[in-house]
């Protein structure tokens, strides 16, 4: 009996839902559909002038058919320019999330920007991303703000030429470009990137090895100079040796056309040689940033501080490497505590009460935790 | 004191948590998906509507499949076969083409038979007919398939020639022919249809043996696959628990699909006069009065009725199959 | 690749052998004297007809026997003379194909025109209302019954509007020439290329929309919206061309079967493709016709697989047969 009735209390719920993501979707297409959008109304204006984007309390869910999933609850950071941030965290945390947010390459209709700002620093006036007619937004996309992707093996369209995938981009943000100038661009880009083969441009993706698609993907990515490079875990795809070519390749090629880039990454080596600044998030919220000295070796988070023993360490005689207890929990319908609460071993009273404010403890590092509360009146 | 009551409120919190969250089993997907495709659902129920008026109808059909009628001319009265003395009458004729009446909701064909009643027949032998049918092909096609997939190597070379052979023998001509043969060989119509069921199995099993193959042989090379079979499990088990039922929805969407086209076929070769004939009523055979003009334009009431009844239970044979493979397809992103 | 479609033809002839031989063993099933059986209801059969029929299908020996002896006339294609034309099949079936193709091939690249961009747009908003309609009748145009669809498209226009013609290729006696023959049966082939889209539409249709949502699921896609590129040009041209992959080779695997003819739908409307043909040499048992015209089908069958074949090598840059 009781199963029954909840069974269809579960129906009820699940038809609720069903009706709240279907007034939603209809809402965000409508924004979508608006045509002629004055540019007033996505103007920002920037804290620092000195940051290319700034996110501002960035929430993106996902209205799935089981409850909004909250991908992204309230991520603030900014990255500034000509720096190479990274953003670390476990699978489903939310930070690839985030940069597709930021490009608003978001798998509609589910995925949708609900709230917060994104402020990008345009060159005459910023703009909050997140408003952006899409239109527009295609103008910045490839040619300001680039993105690198995870999977190199399936990135490049196996029916066109990479040659001719690379003119693509170059013709499409360079429209007064003449045919042969583009040809020459293509082949600078390969020298660039290190495969400059004669005739290399002839060949299909599916003759190239993975880590040559990577080195492609990245030129695709470098084709128009733009002021911020995402990089959602360029490596990961590809084997040691190729990584730490890739991750070189990007380095150099940042400081040649003076690039940010935010890198996205799993991988606390890859931050550790990279980045400037780091960001730790966690279940869809930054937990803690700082600048990577500050990250390294002054982690303050719980959860920081186990990520930075669960890595392998050398000269070092460990037993067993340290792991995290427990999973990263279903992000549904979340209760309003610290997310970490229950594979915490610091946990104490206070990580009852609701979700800890990003809380800062140096001049450039910020931590969310309930540890640091008294920090304050100290 | 304290922290027992922070652990206790801990763990509340973990079960109203976890009550939350709904994990649903493979199956249960499935049917969500299935469920929530506004056509899938339509075709299920014209297929139910279809099964209750072709199985119930009959029992409250004051008439018989074969019943003819006979109306005398004069006073417009009619009468049924079995009274003997009335139609006797020089008066009393067969009532044939009879306009839409209580008595006949659609009217009477051109031998004197109630339309509305041979609907019924005629839809609930379609149903059987076309199951046999698929029922024989998935038969012979799994198993062909399966071997083929499993063993590989020349088992499956042979099978697979085997399948091209059949692929190219042209089924519609071969039906006529072969009925044809059937008249001349003097089979009864009453045996003719087994005989069609049989024929029409044999021949269309190579659609499924070169998809069941397929699915067998996707699934070997998957790395789940070769994980069990590293785990050492026995044949028996890998056959049973890994190959079938991953083969299974497949198998499912492909039946549901032949089921509305094998009516299609049946009904055609009904409709040319080679399948189902006397004493069964077809739908086919039913719309094959069309063929007289003055029917065509005059008695819409004798030839439109079973013809949207194939259209029916064909688009909802349809609807399902298609709604099944969205359902099936862990692609699908709903 | 010049090796692999050589191999790929030989395959094709080991089944076409197959082929011949199991149709030929079913007309040879028959118990008794099939040659008289079948041709009993047929008075302008003479007996000389007969004695060749005989002769050809080596009723005397074994079912190997015959079968090699009918191989004999086959392979210099020599299927006999049909009964009701009078003349050798290959000539009946090489005139008739015309008339058979051109209809099915108007009816095709109309399908194709109305199908890939209906099929393209329903995978773009799927799950929308669009999507729900354009499946909805793509749906419904396949589970048509030829014939009832048919009779109804003559009821309405023909008997009821009276503005397209009933039956037939031309207008009896009326002896056009120029355009005005062609008019004339462009008008008699509207009905039946009517037909002919409405059913096959759905098929494409539907092939075109799976094809295409899987492969706005891929990571190339993404890539090209990443680059900047307006959907319509990600859509159209980065995600189409690679639907286009199974779509021509989809395409390449019809054309053959263009030249097969249509039974219900010629029949029903009297045009004389080999459709016609056929229908009319089951009602007449004009059996070298039909053993002729099987064959013919079963080698257009293994034509439009090989094609296909073929085709998707030449498209997709990824497939190399060796």
């Amino acid at each position: 009996m009781a199963d029954r009735s909840e069974k269809a209390a579960n129906r009820a719920r699940l038809k609720a839902i069903k009706k709240f993501n279907n007034q939603k979707y209809r809402e965000f297409n409508k924004m979508k559909k608006r045509k002629n959008v004055p540019e007033s109304e996505y103007y920002a204006e920037m804290r620092d002038e000195n940051n290319l984007v700034e996110f501002d309390n960035l929430q993106t869910y996902f209205y799935t058919d089981n409850g909004t999933v909250k991908s992204v609850d309230g991520v603030s950071f900014d990255i500034p320019k000509g720096k190479t941030i990274g953003i670390v965290g476990e699978s489903g945390c939310g930070k690839s999330v985030t940069s597709l947010s930021l490009m608003r390459l978001l798998q509609g209709p589910q995925g949708q920007i609900a709230g917060g700002e994104i402020r990008y620093n345009k060159e005459g006036h910023a703009i909050d991303i997140t408003k952006v007619p899409i239109h527009d937004m295609t103008k910045i996309r490839g040619s300001e703000i680039a993105m690198i992707f995870q999977e190199p093996m399936t990135s490049l369209n196996p029916v066109f030429t990479i040659g001719d995938q690379l003119a693509e981009i170059i013709e499409l943000h360079n429209p007064k470009m003449k045919k042969d100038e583009v040809n020459k661009r293509v082949i600078e880009l390969l020298r660039m990137v290190g495969i400059a083969r004669e005739g290399i441009e002839k060949s299909y993706p599916h003759e190239l090895s993975g880590g040559m698609k990577q080195r492609i993907v990245i030129a695709m990515a470098l084709s128009c100079n733009p002021r911020l490079i995402i990089a959602d875990e360029p490596t990961t795809a590809l084997d040691v040796t190729i990584q730490a070519q890739v991750l070189d390749l990007l380095r150099n090629l940042k400081d040649k056309i003076n690039a940010s880039i935010m890198l996205i990454t799993h991988d606390l080596g890859v931050v550790a040689e990279m980045a400037d600044l780091i960001v730790v998030m966690y279940a869809g919220r930054v937990i803690e940033r700082g600048t990577a000295s500050d990250i390294f070796h002054d982690p303050r988070h719980p959860y920081t501080i186990g990520l930075l023993k669960s890595r392998p360490v050398l000269n070092e005689e460990v037993g067993r490497l340290y792991s995290i207890p427990g999973n990263v929990p279903n992000p549904i319908n979340m209760p309003n505590h610290c997310y970490f609460k229950n594979r915490c071993e610091m946990c104490k009273e206070q990580c009852n009460s609701p979700y800890p404010a990003l809380r800062r403890v140096s001049e450039t590092h910020y931590v969310a935790c309930h540890l640091y509360d008294d920090m304050d009146k100290q | 004191m304290a922290d027992s009551q922070t652990q206790l409120k801990h763990d509340k919190e973990t079960i109203e948590f976890e009550k939350n969250q709904v994990i649903l089993t493979p199956g249960q997907l499935i049917m969500k998906r299935f469920f929530r495709n506004k056509l899938a659902i339509l075709g299920l129920v014209i297929i139910i509507a279809v099964i209750l008026f072709a199985y119930i109808g009959p029992i409250f059909s004051p008439y018989g499949e074969y019943e003819l009628f006979y109306v005398d001319q004069n006073t417009g009265v009619e009468y049924h076969m079995d009274d003997k003395e009335a139609i006797k009458s020089p008066t009393v004729g067969v009532n044939v083409k009879a306009p839409i009446s209580k008595a006949h909701i659609l009217g009477t064909d051109t031998d004197g038979r109630d339309v509305f009643t041979r609907l019924m027949y005629g839809s609930r032998i379609s149903l059987e007919f076309s199951i046999a049918v698929t029922a024989i092909e998935m038969l012979i096609g799994i198993t062909l398939g399966g071997i083929a997939g499993y063993y590989g190597g020349k088992v499956d070379m042979v099978i697979m020639r085997l399948v091209e052979i059949f692929y190219c023998i042209p089924f519609v001509p071969l039906m006529l022919i072969v009925s044809s043969f059937m008249a001349a060989f003097g089979i009864a119509p009453e045996h003719k249809i087994y005989w069609l069921m049989l024929i029409m199995g044999l021949f269309n099993w190579s659609g499924v043996t070169r998809m069941v193959r397929g699915q067998v042989l996707t699934i070997r090379e998957m790395d789940y696959m070769a994980a069990a079979e590293a785990s050492g499990i026995s044949v028996r088990k890998k056959i049973f628990k890994h190959l079938i039922p991953n083969c299974i929805p497949i198998i499912i969407v492909m039946a549901t699909m032949d089921l509305g086209s094998f009516i299609i076929t049946e009904s055609t070769l009904s409709y040319l006069g080679v399948g189902l004939s006397t004493p069964f009523a077809s739908l086919g055979s039913m719309v094959n009065a069309v063929n007289d003009q003055i029917v065509m334009e005059n008695y819409l009431n004798i030839w439109m009725p079973p013809g949207i009844m194939l259209l029916l239970i064909v688009m909802a044979f349809n609807f399902i199959g298609d709604g099944l493979r969205d359902a099936f397809d862990p692609k699908m992103k709903r | 690749m010049k090796q692999y479609i050589i191999r790929r033809i030989l395959t094709s002839i080991i089944v076409l052998f197959g082929v011949s031989f199991l149709l030929y063993g079913i007309i040879r099933m028959m118990p008794g004297d099939f040659v008289q059986q079948m041709t009993s209801g047929n008075p302008e059969i003479t007996a000389e007809q007969k004695e060749k029929l005989r002769e050809q299908y080596g009723i005397g020996g074994s079912v190997i026997e015959g079968y090699v002896n009918w191989v004999k006339g086959a392979v210099k294609l020599d299927f006999g003379d049909s009964f009701k034309y009078k003349e050798p099949v290959m000539k009946v079936i090489s005139e008739r194909m015309w008339v058979s193709f051109s209809l099915a091939a108007i009816a095709l690249i109309i399908e194709l025109a109305i199908a890939i961009p209906l099929g393209v747009i329903a995978a773009t908003k799927q799950y929308s209302k669009t999507d729900y309609t354009i499946v909805f009748f793509a749906l419904a145009g396949i589970s048509l019954p030829s014939f009832f669809f048919a009779a109804l498209l003559r009821r309405v226009f023909a008997i009821g509007l009276k503005v397209l013609p009933l039956s037939g290729m031309v207008t009896a006696r009326a002896h056009y020439t120029g355009i005005a023959y062609y008019l004339d049966v462009a008008e008699h082939f509207i009905l039946p290329i009517t037909v002919f889209v409405i059913l096959g539409i759905g098929s494409w249709l539907r092939y075109t929309r799976t094809n295409m949502l899987e492969v706005l699921n891929m990571d190339y896609v993404r890539t090209a919206r990443a680059k900047g590129l307006d959907e319509r040009v990600v859509v159209f041209k980065h995600a189409f061309r690679n639907t286009l992959i199974p779509i021509v080779t989809f395409i390449g695997a019809q054309i053959p079967a263009l030249f097969s003819g249509a039974i219900i739908t010629e029949g029903i409307f009297s045009i004389p493709g080999l459709g016609k043909a056929a229908i009319d040499a089951v009602n007449e048992k004009d059996l070298p016709f039909l053993m002729g015209y099987l064959v013919f089908l079963a080698v257009l069958t293994l034509l439009g697989t090989l094609i296909s074949d073929i085709l998707y090598a030449v498209v997709d840059p990824r497939v190399r047969y060796n």
